[in-house]
């Protein structure tokens, strides 16, 4: 499933996918992957995106039950 | 530093063909009767060495001046938590390839008397199907770059030696020289088999360049 959520506060701060992946220090295709919904994110990894992007886990990792 | 890494395991690999070329000359050696024979072919092995030290000391320099920044072409540490398990996953595969491939050339030497493979050319076919595997496994779901790869680098020193083992591969054929020597695959073959390796390599990575370049507008929008 699609991260909407992680792309939206990217784009929000003017970040690309590039510079969101260097400040986090990954790849640029770790990055697309999450946001695709490809790959799973470790905690550390998901903490250290919410750290750049100024979001909490919640608001970028917590899916809504329906 | 970093250079200084480079060089040795580009140095390290040169000494391992070499000792590879040493091995598959043994049997000459030992049938040469000359003393003076057995010391000509030890001293062009000593100078196979020396000429590969001093070749991997030409790529570094050469690279450097051409590809830019060197930083640690192998190192290992500059991959992402995703970029390890996908290399996790890969190298699994290479395994249980070598692991068929071995089954396999076993079983058709064992049962169907087959034995082309049974041989020490045989034995790098299997090696380079599963560094193949491992290599193209990597590159496509990019986990082959690390943070610190230098893609320009990569794609010289890989098309350099894949050409170069092509072309003696090439001239193996063209010298009419036999696939089979007693049954077995030549070791001649050798160069043949490493070069579309690397010639294989070289393209699947450079596609995948080209891909991730032409497909980098829409993973942003």
């Amino acid at each position: 499933m699609k991260n909407l959520k992680m792309k939206s506060a990217r784009a929000a701060l003017d970040m690309s996918q590039q510079d969101l992946a260097d400040a986090v220090q990954v790849s640029r295709q770790t990055i697309n992957a999450i946001e695709k919904g490809d790959y799973n994110p470790t905690i550390n990894l998901c903490r250290s995106i919410c750290r750049v992007l100024g979001k909490t886990l919640d608001d970028l990792f917590w899916e809504e039950e329906k | 530093m970093k250079n200084k890494n480079i060089m040795t395991r580009l140095t390290i690999g040169c000494c391992v063909g070499a000792l590879a070329g040493v091995l598959t000359q043994k049997k000459n050696i030992q049938q040469v009767a000359g003393e003076k024979e057995k010391l000509v072919l030890l001293l062009s092995t000593v100078a196979g060495v020396i000429c590969g030290i001093c070749l991997a000391a030409v790529a570094v320099l050469i690279i450097k001046k051409l590809g830019g920044k060197m930083d640690g072409l192998y190192r290992e540490d500059g991959y992402d938590e995703r970029q390890l398990a996908v290399r996790g996953l890969a190298y699994k595969a290479a395994y249980g390839t070598l692991m068929w491939y071995v089954g396999i050339i076993s079983l058709l030497s064992e049962i169907l008397d087959i034995s082309w493979f049974m041989s020490f050319s045989g034995m790098w076919l299997g090696i380079c199907l599963s560094i193949l595997v491992f290599t193209v496994l990597c590159i496509v779901k990019d986990a082959y770059m690390s943070f610190y790869s230098n893609a320009k680098g990569i794609l010289m020193i890989s098309s350099f030696v894949g050409l170069i083992n092509l072309g003696i591969g090439i001239g193996v054929i063209l010298n009419r020289n036999p696939l089979l020597v007693d049954g077995k695959l030549s070791s001649l073959y050798i160069n043949l088999i490493v070069g579309i390796l690397f010639c294989i390599t070289t393209i699947t990575f450079l596609g995948k360049i080209i891909y991730n370049r032409k497909h980098r507008e829409e993973d942003e929008e």
